[in-house]
């Protein structure tokens, strides 16, 4: 089965303000498959949500260029025309942000919002099938009762509802991929639940791929098959969910489970933390970019660049030592 | 929950209600905050309220640390009410024994202060130290406590990451030698990394200047790490309180069941959320 989209060795430049450039993603490659929920886990300014708005191209142009190549089933977004990405935009890919407040237009009702939606991509659709799309658009996403919710302003919901909303309006397309950038985040937990339920029961009726924009090592577990694990604008670990929590193979991977306080068996007197913090990315030396807070490192992590290696077929990791190291978690427990 | 020892904060049927007048209509609209909360904090444990947007846990907090009045109610230091007590009386009595530490740990800081400046502020209001330079040292020893270096004390906020900046507040308000701190979300904002190494130091702080904590959170999986008491929020009223171990394993009330059950699983093997 060939992959629905495919990110291969993209690298995304931003200029500052003294026109110099640094790239925030450095050669990350990934590949989302039909029908899979992806998980991109990593700390603010590891590069997640920079490699996934580069696919819909959603920066500044004029302060941002890319290199490497982006296929979506066979386009290739990168050098692709502005007017056919906007074709692309909220139809056969959709997105969903972490705030829905600032998502929405506070001086358009919920209605005229995903109305627009639909008719932008389907000009010449009759008004009683665009309402009735819309309606089954929010019915899907968990309004308890969407004729009412298309009338109201956005200030008129909740936190919670403006993201069902938010969901609906990124789903009335039937897109084949979802993008969600920490769509829980901002919310309560028992909201949470109840969003990442609507988001997976979606999945698993219409078979379209989900990548998940997430920091939350527990909405990985509950929700995604497959993660790569992001660090300083690159992936440095990729495995299938069950593989990546029993094996991780990836210092870094370690130490973002180990910090993680347990919701289940025995709680640890200290949690296991990586020492240190992210390093600016423009103090990146040569070599390993997680060695300076690598418990592991040694002289020969800092002798060049560090390719991904093969765990096994679906598992890779870019640590020169991944055969030998042991889990950091037990290690410093 | 028995105690050998007499609670150091004791706060009974506390009540806050914020009331609302429409520009029209002149009849007001009464909404409960905080609607007849009691709980007990014992000298070195960790009590956590926990409760989701508008339970009413961060009006508590900023009751308890008076920065509000309370509708009804009493909140006792050692036994002593302060509830009704003038603004003079609250900084002789109450300021310095009771600190909190906010969510948002840039915005606590004054962005034109450095760090150094900003401990020795508190010092200063506080009447700690005799010169400016014990001060001086003393803010040094506090920062470096709390795992920052004597160079960063000429420093500026805007060159601290977010995790350094919360070990500035956390120093500011150890400084002037509490016996409360109240950590409203005080870890929220940080990357998970960042948050276990914040969280391991108020352990190790805790037993080492003998504090006692009521840690605010929505968090549930910070708390089962860091709190010997929860209490459960829901809709301004405490629905559940008791030791950790026990709210955990064996939830009674429905809005604690359903509360605990939303709470992501960190292992695959034992997912729930989807059913």
């Amino acid at each position: 089965m060939s992959n629905l989209l495919e990110i291969d060795n993209l690298k995304v430049g931003f200029k500052n303000s003294s026109s110099q450039w640094t790239n925030a993603v450095d050669g990350v490659s990934i590949a989302v498959r039909p029908g899979e929920i992806l998980g991109i886990v990593g700390e603010s300014g590891c590069g997640k949500s920079v490699t996934m708005f580069s696919v819909l191209k959603l920066h500044d142009q004029r302060n941002t260029r890319y290199a490497g190549e982006i296929r979506f089933e066979d386009t290739e977004l990168l050098t692709v025309p502005e007017k056919d990405m906007r074709q692309l935009r909220g139809k056969d890919i959709g997105f969903i942000f972490q705030n829905p407040m600032s998502s929405l237009n506070p001086l358009l009702t919920i209605g005229q919002q995903i109305r627009e939606t639909v008719t932008s991509h389907r000009k010449h659709l009759p008004k009683k099938e665009v309402e009735a799309l819309c309606i089954k658009a929010l019915d899907d996403a968990g309004a308890d009762d969407s004729a009412v919710w298309m009338s109201k302003y956005p200030y008129q919901l909740s936190g919670g509802m403006l993201q069902r909303v938010v969901i609906a309006i990124a789903l009335v397309n039937e897109p084949k991929l979802l993008i969600a950038d920490e769509p829980t985040t901002a919310l309560d937990v028992t909201i949470q639940a109840q969003l990442l339920k609507v988001l997976c029961h979606i999945r698993d009726e219409r078979g379209m791929s989900i990548v998940l924009i997430t920091h939350d090592m527990g909405v990985v577990a509950e929700t995604c098959d497959r993660v790569a694990v992001m660090y300083l604008g690159q992936i440095v670990e990729t495995a299938s969910v069950d593989e990546l929590f029993a094996n991780p193979r990836h210092p870094y991977t370690q130490g973002l489970l180990a910090a993680t306080p347990p919701m289940v068996g025995k709680i640890p007197e200290r949690l296991n933390t990586i020492s240190g913090s992210v390093p600016q990315l423009s103090e990146v030396a040569k070599g390993c970019r997680f060695a300076s807070r690598c418990p592991f490192a040694s002289q020969e992590c800092l002798s060049g660049d560090i390719p991904m290696f093969d765990v096994d077929e679906q598992h890779q990791s870019r640590c020169i030592k991944f055969n030998t190291i042991p889990d950091f978690r037990k290690v410093t427990a | 929950m028995k105690h050998e020892t007499e609670p150091i904060l004791q706060v009974n049927n506390l009540v806050k209600d914020y009331v609302s007048r429409g520009l029209l209509n002149s009849k007001s609209q009464v909404f409960h905050a905080v609607n007849n909360i009691s709980l007990e904090l014992y000298p070195g444990s960790t009590y956590a309220l926990v409760g989701e947007s508008g339970s009413g846990k961060s009006t508590t907090g900023k009751i308890i640390c008076a920065l509000e009045k309370a509708t009804a109610g009493t909140v006792t230091l050692l036994g002593e009410n302060y509830t009704n007590d003038s603004p003079s009386q609250l900084r002789k009595n109450i300021r310095g024994n009771i600190q909190m530490v906010f969510q948002d740990p840039f915005s606590a800081l004054n962005p034109r202060k450095t760090i150094g400046d900003a401990v020795i502020e508190a010092l200063q209001i506080r009447d700690i130290g005799s010169s400016g330079r014990e001060r001086r040292n003393i803010a040094r020893d506090t920062l470096q406590r709390v795992g920052l270096s004597v160079w960063h004390m000429d420093r500026y906020p805007h060159q601290f990451s977010g995790g350094q900046l919360q070990r500035v507040n956390i120093a500011r308000a150890l400084a002037v030698q509490p016996k409360i701190l109240i950590l409203d979300e005080s870890v929220s904002a940080l990357d998970v990394s960042i948050q276990a190494q914040v969280l391991n130091l108020l352990q190790e702080i805790k037993e080492e200047f003998s504090l006692s904590y009521l840690f605010i959170t929505h968090d549930l999986s910070v708390v089962r790490f860091i709190a010997d008491y929860v209490g459960v929020l829901f809709k301004g009223q405490l629905v559940e309180e008791g030791e950790t171990k026990e709210i955990f394993e064996h939830p009674e009330n429905e809005y604690t069941i359903r509360l605990l059950d939303s709470v992501p699983r960190t292992d695959p093997q034992q997912r729930h959320l989807l059913g």
